[in-house]
């Protein structure tokens, strides 16, 4: 029976593989360097309330 | 004849016993399938829905794969100090250690390329505090916040009710104001009131709100490598400051001390029986080895743990990336759930493993319903929120979490449904009560206060470690104390 477990690990693999798929490449387009030094994420959307930026430091202690 | 008949009722009730146990054994197969079919529906149907379902998708999956590694592993902090105070077995202590490193190591390329989504604490000595606090707790209750997700997978309803007294307690404190702001020191208000908060959040009146904004955010959140004066994003900053500097020496000093303190003796009686003498330095390295190599399954859970971990934090940077935001908040606005987003529009979503503050969350998201403000505190009002439990990011993880425990511990016939006793019970709410304190002290628990922090280099992380330990030592003692006060009592009503 637990020969059947490799369903389970198939199956997760396979959701995993899905999602790595969907969302590295966008990661890629724009450059890991970039992102991680203050680039501008693709499509970033100007949603974010500009008042609020002062908050930001702060958002980055609490969790 | 007799003997005959005899040995035929044997035959039938072996026979019984076999098909009772393959029925069994189906039924265990045919939930297991179940839950995992389960998500996948979930998973499935919610992409094909809206696609921006699908970075939910990403906390439920990983959820699942840190659910399936903790019941593997059996890793518990709360096991691993008791085992240690208790009887002086070092083995899970030394695995979640092990554990704890290898996430480190992956992390360090992680955080190297500049993908991580951590971020650091602040430190100061309320990591210490916070960490006694919930070292006591997870001694009392028996498990701490992420064994205690695990175990409930295992159908263990004591852990379940550690889940909501940690959950309740974490929702109640974090709200608490009015006779608790007789005991905030006049300094934490001021400074809160200097932060310029949203008049919304009424930062005077709550204690946390004031410990946090008046206390914990006036102190630096450093990692290893900005104490050297390094990038945490750069080959140096990563490697050096972080993984060797905040992992490697202190993860490896802190074996050595269990070695000789807990391992040595015992090592050397076992090699002197088989006729090995240990001498010098080759010897006592050989000692070290086998303690690090004690507890296999522990390291292995926790090297996948840490690869899985490191995986997340790429995937839900490259999906904030393609969907352009950086907080789960802008997403349920998107999809049409913007009831309990916090003043800034956010959620909490830590982008890695995480566990307390979505227990948290519903409790808060449920009291709200019922009509009680819970959103005038920085805790859920300006940061976390309190979204709908049903598309909570975090909620996702914790679930599949259990899940993914429940499928590993019905494959390995290890899930029962375990009723707690009213002493248990008590425990377990007591002990959960304790480590909701601790949580919200510390901001984070076992895992997001230790463990992850630890592992990318956080300084606060080991201070939260050594209050835990000196916390779960307290509540060792406590617990031998008990035992021996009950089992008098029971003796002298035996007349003993």
């Amino acid at each position: 029976m637990k020969s059947d477990l490799w369903v389970v690990f198939a199956v997760t693999a396979g959701f995993l593989g899905f999602i790595m798929g969907y969302s590295v490449p966008p990661v890629q387009e724009v450059g890991l360097y970039a992102m991680g030094h203050g680039g501008v994420a693709v499509e970033e959307t100007a949603e974010t309330d500009e008042e609020l930026d002062q908050y930001k430091e702060l958002e980055k202690l609490m969790e | 004849m007799q003997q005959q008949v005899a040995s035929a009722a044997t035959a039938d009730a072996a026979m019984a016993k076999i098909t009772r146990d393959v029925d069994a054994k189906i039924k265990t197969r045919l939930w297991a399938m179940g839950l995992l079919g389960f998500f996948a529906f979930v998973s499935v149907g919610t992409f094909v829905y809206n696609e921006y379902y699908i970075y939910l998708s990403v906390y439920l999956w990983f959820g699942m794969i840190y659910g399936m590694c903790l019941q593997y592993g059996r890793f518990c902090f709360s096991s691993a100090f008791r085992d240690l105070f208790a009887i002086k077995v070092p083995r899970m202590l030394v695995g979640i250690v092990i554990a704890t490193l290898l996430f480190g190591v992956i992390s360090a390329p992680i955080t190297a390329s500049g993908l991580s989504t951590f971020h650091a604490a602040p430190v100061s000595s309320h990591a210490i505090i916070a960490g006694v606090f919930f070292g006591i707790g997870m001694v009392i209750a028996g498990g701490c916040a992420s064994s205690s997700l695990y175990k409930t997978g295992e159908g263990n309803m004591n852990a379940l009710l550690v889940i909501l007294s940690l959950s309740l307690t974490q929702a109640l404190f974090a709200d608490v104001g009015g006779w608790a702001n007789y005991f905030v020191p006049e300094a934490w208000t001021q400074s809160a009131l200097e932060k310029g908060l949203p008049a919304s959040i009424n930062v005077t009146d709550g204690w946390v709100d004031q410990y946090l904004a008046g206390y914990v955010w006036n102190n630096p959140a450093l990692t290893y490598a900005e104490v050297l004066g390094m990038p945490n994003a750069s080959i140096g900053g990563a490697f050096v400051g972080n993984l060797l500097v905040g992992i490697l020496i202190p993860a490896g000093l802190l074996l050595a001390v269990v070695y000789v303190l807990y391992w040595r003796k015992g090592y050397r009686n076992k090699q002197k029986k088989a006729g090995n003498v240990v001498t010098g330095l080759s010897g006592e390295l050989a000692g070290y080895w086998a303690m690090i190599t004690a507890n296999k399954r522990t390291a292995i859970a926790g090297l996948i743990l840490g690869i899985a971990c490191a995986l997340q934090m790429l995937v839900i940077q490259g999906l904030r990336v393609k969907f352009g935001f950086k907080n789960a908040g802008v997403l349920l606005d998107r999809i049409g759930w913007d009831f309990g987003l916090s003043v800034q529009g956010t959620v909490f979503d830590p982008g890695y493993w995480y566990v307390t503050t979505q227990e948290a969350q519903w409790v808060g998201w449920t009291l709200q319903k019922m009509g009680i403000e819970n959103m005038d505190n920085i805790y859920f009002g300006f940061v976390n929120g309190i979204p709908n439990p049903a598309i909570n990011p975090a909620d996702w993880m914790s679930f599949a979490l259990i899940g993914g425990a429940a499928i590993i511990a019905l494959y390995h016939n290890e899930f029962k449904f375990k009723k707690p006793t009213w002493e248990t019970a008590m425990w377990s709410v007591i002990g959960g009560f304790f480590m909701g304190i601790g949580a919200r002290l510390g901001l984070g628990c076992n895992v997001g206060a230790f463990f992850v922090r630890v592992a990318n280099g956080d300084c606060s992380g080991w201070l939260f470690g050594l209050g835990m330990a000196g916390g779960a030592y307290l509540g060792v003692k406590f617990f031998n104390w008990w035992t021996e006060k009950k089992l008098a009592k029971e003796m002298e009503s035996c007349g003993l």
